[in-house]
């Protein structure tokens, strides 16, 4: 098979070529847009809101750094999304395993429990959590997101996780048992390996949403050294004034660091099932 | 299986950390907002005991049922646009045809890489009335009257945010996919497969089986993403004009923190997760006589 | 096999690293409950240093509150044995942290009220703010009339003292535009205003741009001007205790001339999805002849025009048969500071600090500077703008200050009204009834 390097193009696979061709223009030019558009002054913007600035204005990016205050904020994004992923995916992958490969008699509750977790309207908690919070003495450190964060996105990490589980022969655990593996070993040396594309996948989804989450950053966070991107992203806009080209700016720098971590990520999503040993 | 029986312990010691955390930090505060729904406060002052007057007023609110509407709108181009949208990338991107074409890959996930200020700002632009590029280009070929105020205009704005939801996620969907998918081998999805309508059956007649716990999962999270979304429309529209782009959560906001009807707007959440909790199992009840 | 221990030592590492960012979270905290009971101590001894904690939306980088920002700054540097704790949050978010913070009971020192009014007056009906009575020696009447300050006093006790007054509605018109149509002088009458509409929309040019994408803007610059002409300035009073409703016919009638207005052409047809920057950026780039926002739109004005642009100022023109007249104005008063009621004495009388420095002369001077009307009577300095000189000179005939819809009304209410008008002036949108009826209905709950 690996020998024909390119298949040949029938009709229709030019036709998935042109549809692919179309949505990848219709999916990258919005970011192009955005990158143009950082570098223009406000008049420019409305002026001639498509076109490609006439004298880059770079200073918006200096700006831009300084007003959203880029240098601190990134550095609290950067520990607080990737403790709470790494969190959530520990615990999440063991929770998903259970519910996934094993019977027991609360395990029908458990995923219904877990489905809750994923309809709730996060402003309806914020009053709540803050009270928690306080009462709890963690307001205003590290841990203040992590929690949060963790708890939030668990239902979805437990469902990716387990939905792509369900789909492994029995034949795993079998063969781990011949082999004489306890549990944990099962769970470590045979599932998570083939979890690879999943982890991945929830990994992603983990990042993207801690990474922009706003509301409890900027209701549980005071302490103005402990703060998160997207509030400093948000002070591009005050009562009477709104600087779209600074904000595009900042927006443009800080998509740098995600697209860099989707990039790294990406291969995994199709890391394949090189477990083959149990290839159904 | 059976010797798994007797370390009944190591399965509550693998699910507990996951039930306490999320048991502290998430379904504790959404009781505690169920609990708020039935007192008359504002915030500030203290609570007074209401029962179940805030969702008697509820159900004779017209404006909430009209949110409700439009977070129907959102389930249904969800569902039906970003899932087999998705299924359909993932398994180009799977098949022999474009596996070698990385590019797609990080393109289409792309618009759910940048976060949803960027993705308001830039379709905000697109349909601007003056100079948006969907004005600029209908009245370039002339159809000067197709020009509209597209997020001005109260019976056409949801479907056109309902279309930037749509481009905005497709890509989630297609990497949720593109990851079950691996466990279908490649040969399957040949491109020559997808030729004609046997082809498409037949990958359909293989493919879907597999990663039916996967499809499963993202009609939950479509719905209950259609039904919690937010922070497109907060800055798109901010449900206007004239609450013709509100939805659940838009109004649930405003209510608590502009009109500062905190008990309200508890159980304006509460009923946003009792429809969705219904919608789902609904659907997973469709899905699953669909599957058999 | 390989594979597998790569994947076991990432977990490890993960493990590890979650466990480095938890310790160090504690001793974070730690040291910190360490440097305030090292202040504690230190106090005890001698110099004692008083912390405020002070929620506001002031920033150093805002060309409106960075005035402000830098007078605190000043205070501080006077003032060493007093250390303000500043939290700046975004002005849009700046409701959903001071609720939640309110409703969680865990207010700070020092509590930005960016507008006086009813929603003050709910948070000060609580009992989560203390009163300034015994502090108000400080600012002699002839300096800071009752009348300017009225907006931050409920129910007799005075909270807090706004920064700077705010004329809710200018018309900014283009001079050129306006010439080549034929309009030297500003029409004084509504009906000639109308006409003049009229005009401009049938010369193809649009009459007038309002940004109203938050629903704010024509709330408070074309309702509330409307209101005090057609009723005077008592109208939401009368309204809030009941002699009148929102159906009867005054409120009706500057209802039914908004929406008159609206059919006839006279707003840019995206009024209600662009806000008040992309409206601005209509007006200078000579999309339409007017611009209508409160005095704060001088500011993106002055910046951002061309030096060819000749900008007019006008006031909204007198309704014949009206009760009110063109010597009154619907003002809002701001950036007001009040305090937590829980404040000791100590924090207090540094509370009594800040405030007389906030709330001074060379305080109030600053703020003209930079391009605002104060409450207060002081000199206006030699340096100032000279396009917000010209228009600070349109207002020298306003004689009575009336208040802003969003101001006066209840919270619930505002929110409905900017919907009511919004709908007003869409396309297929609500009638005027509809929209009274809905008011009616959220007042009486």
């Amino acid at each position: 098979m690996e020998q024909r390097l390119r298949p040949k193009r029938s009709l229709s696979a030019q036709i998935h070529r042109l549809v692919l061709l179309l949505l990848l223009v219709i999916n990258i030019y919005p970011l192009l847009w955005m990158v143009l558009n950082s570098l223009k002054t406000e008049q420019e913007l409305t002026a001639n809101p498509f076109g490609i600035a006439r004298q880059p204005v770079w200073s918006n990016y200096v700006e831009a750094w300084k007003v959203a205050k880029l240098g601190p904020y990134l550095l609290n994004s950067i520990i607080v999304t990737l403790s709470a992923v790494v969190l959530t995916l520990l615990v999440g992958a063991l929770a998903a395993f259970f519910l996934s490969r094993f019977e027991f008699k609360s395990k029908g509750f458990l995923l219904v429990y877990f489905t809750f977790g994923m309809l709730i309207p996060i402003h309806a908690t914020l009053v709540p959590l803050f009270i928690e919070m306080r009462t709890l003495n963690l307001m205003d450190n590290r841990l203040t997101l992590l929690l949060p964060y963790t708890a939030f996105n668990l239902p979805i990490t437990i469902f990716i996780l387990a939905g792509f589980m369900n789909a492994f022969p029995k034949e795993v655990e079998e063969a781990g048992i011949m082999d004489g593996c306890s549990v944990m070993g099962i769970f470590g040396r045979l599932i998570l390996p083939m979890l690879t594309p999943a982890l991945a996948t929830a990994f992603i989804i983990n990042f993207l949403n801690n990474w922009n989450e706003f509301s409890f950053a900027l209701v549980l966070i005071t302490d103005g050294a402990l703060k998160t991107l997207p509030i400093g992203l948000a002070s591009f806009a005050g009562q009477y004034n709104r600087s779209y080209t600074l904000q595009m700016a900042g927006l443009t720098i800080v998509l740098v660091p995600t697209l860099l971590f989707y990039l790294s990520v990406q291969k995994y999503l199709t890391a394949g099932m090189t477990a083959g040993a149990v290839k159904g | 299986m059976q010797i798994f029986l007797r370390h009944k312990w190591i399965i509550a010691a693998g699910l507990i950390p996951a039930i306490a955390i999320y048991t502290m930090f998430s379904i504790y505060p959404i009781l505690s907002s169920v609990y708020y729904s039935f007192f008359k406060w504002d915030g500030f002052s203290p609570k007074q005991w209401y029962g179940l007057q805030n969702y008697a007023n509820l159900i004779e609110d017209g404006v909430f049922w009209q949110s409700i509407r439009n977070n129907l709108y959102f389930v249904l181009f969800s569902v039906l646009g970003e899932i087999p949208l998705g299924l359909y990338l993932a398994m180009m991107l799977h098949g022999k045809l474009f596996r070698r074409d990385g590019i797609f890959r990080t393109v289409f996930f792309m618009p759910v890489v940048i976060s949803t200020i960027v993705v308001s700002l830039i379709w905000n632009m697109f349909y601007n009335y003056q100079f948006g590029l969907v004005n600029t280009a209908l009245r370039a070929v002339g159809l000067d009257d197709w020009a509209q105020n597209w997020l001005g205009n109260p019976k056409l704005a949801i479907f056109v945010l309902c279309i930037v939801v749509v481009w905005q996620y497709t890509g989630l969907y297609m990497v949720i996919f593109l990851a079950a998918l691996q466990n279908v081998p490649s040969e399957v999805l040949e491109a020559a497969e997808l030729d004609g309508a046997v082809g498409i059956k037949r990958t359909w007649n293989i493919v879907v089986p597999i990663i039916a716990d996967t499809i499963f999962a993202s009609v939950v999270l479509c719905i209950s993403g259609a039904l919690r979304a937010f922070d497109l429309i907060y800055v798109m529209t901010n449900g206007g004009p004239s609450h013709s782009t509100e939805v659940g959560a838009t109004y649930m906001f405003s209510q608590t923190f502009s009109s500062m009807k905190y008990g309200y707007g508890s159980a304006i959440s509460t009923a946003i997760i009792i429809i969705s909790f219904g919608l789902i199992i609904i659907s997973q009840f469709i899905l699953r006589s669909v599957k058999r | 096999m390989i594979k597998m221990k790569r994947m076991r030592t990432f977990w490890l590492y993960l493990l590890v690293t979650v466990m480095i960012v938890v310790l160090s979270a504690c001793g974070q905290s730690d040291n910190t409950d360490n440097a305030s009971g090292n202040a504690g101590n230190a106090g005890n001894g001698g110099q004692k240093q008083v912390e405020l904690s002070f929620m506001t939306t002031w920033s150093e980088s805002d060309p409106f509150t960075g005035v402000y920002y830098k007078n605190a700054m000043a205070f501080e540097k006077a003032n060493p044995d007093i250390k303000l704790d500043i939290e700046t949050i975004p002005y849009n978010d700046y409701p959903v942290k001071l609720n939640t913070t309110a409703a969680g009971g865990n207010l700070p020192d020092l509590i930005l009220m960016i507008g006086g009014g009813s929603m003050f007056e709910q948070i000060a009906r609580s009992g989560s703010l203390m009163p300034i009575d015994d502090m108000m020696g400080n600012w002699k009447e002839d300096f800071l009339p009752a009348s300017k300050i009225k907006e931050f006093n409920v129910d007799g006790k005075q909270y807090g003292i706004p920064g700077e007054i705010s004329y809710a509605t200018v018309i900014y018109y283009n001079k050129k535009i306006m010439k080549d149509a034929g309009y030297t002088e500003f029409p004084k009458t509504y009906e000639a205003f109308k006409a003049m509409v009229k005009d401009l929309k049938a010369k193809n040019i649009t009459p007038i741009s309002y940004g109203n994408k938050t629903g704010s803007v024509l709330l408070a610059s074309l309702l509330s001007p409307l209101n005090e002409r057609i009723s005077g300035s008592g109208l939401y009073e009368e309204i809030k205790s009941g002699k009148q409703k929102f159906t009867d016919t005054e409120f009706m009638t500057a209802l039914k001339d908004i929406k008159e207005l609206s059919d006839m052409g006279a707003f840019n047809v995206d009024l209600n999805s662009i806000d008040n920057v992309q409206a601005t950026n209509l007006f200078l780039s000579g999309k339409s002849a007017m611009y209508i926002d409160g005095s704060w739109g001088a500011k993106q004005i002055s910046k951002d025009k061309a030096a060819d642009f000749e900008v007019g100022f006008a006031l909204f023109p007198q309704i014949e048969g009206g009760k009110g007249s063109m010597s009154a104005m619907p003002a809002a008063t701001n950036q007001g500071v009040v305090l937590n009621a829980k404040l000791d004495d100590a924090k207090k009388a540094a509370a009594e600090k800040f405030l007389q420095f906030m709330y001074s002369k060379e305080s109030y001077q600053n703020i003209i500077r930079d391009g605002n009307m104060v409450p207060a009577n002081v000199e206006t300095p030699a340096d100032v703008d000279p396009l917000f000189k010209e228009m600070t000179g349109t207002f020298a005939g306003i004689k009575e200050i009336a208040p802003v819809y969003d101001v006066a009304m209840p919270a619930t209410v505002v929110t409905a009204t900017k919907n009511g008008l919004q709908g007003l002036t869409t396309p297929g949108g609500t009638t005027p009834e509809a929209v009274a009826d809905s008011l009616q209905k959220e007042l009486g709950q």
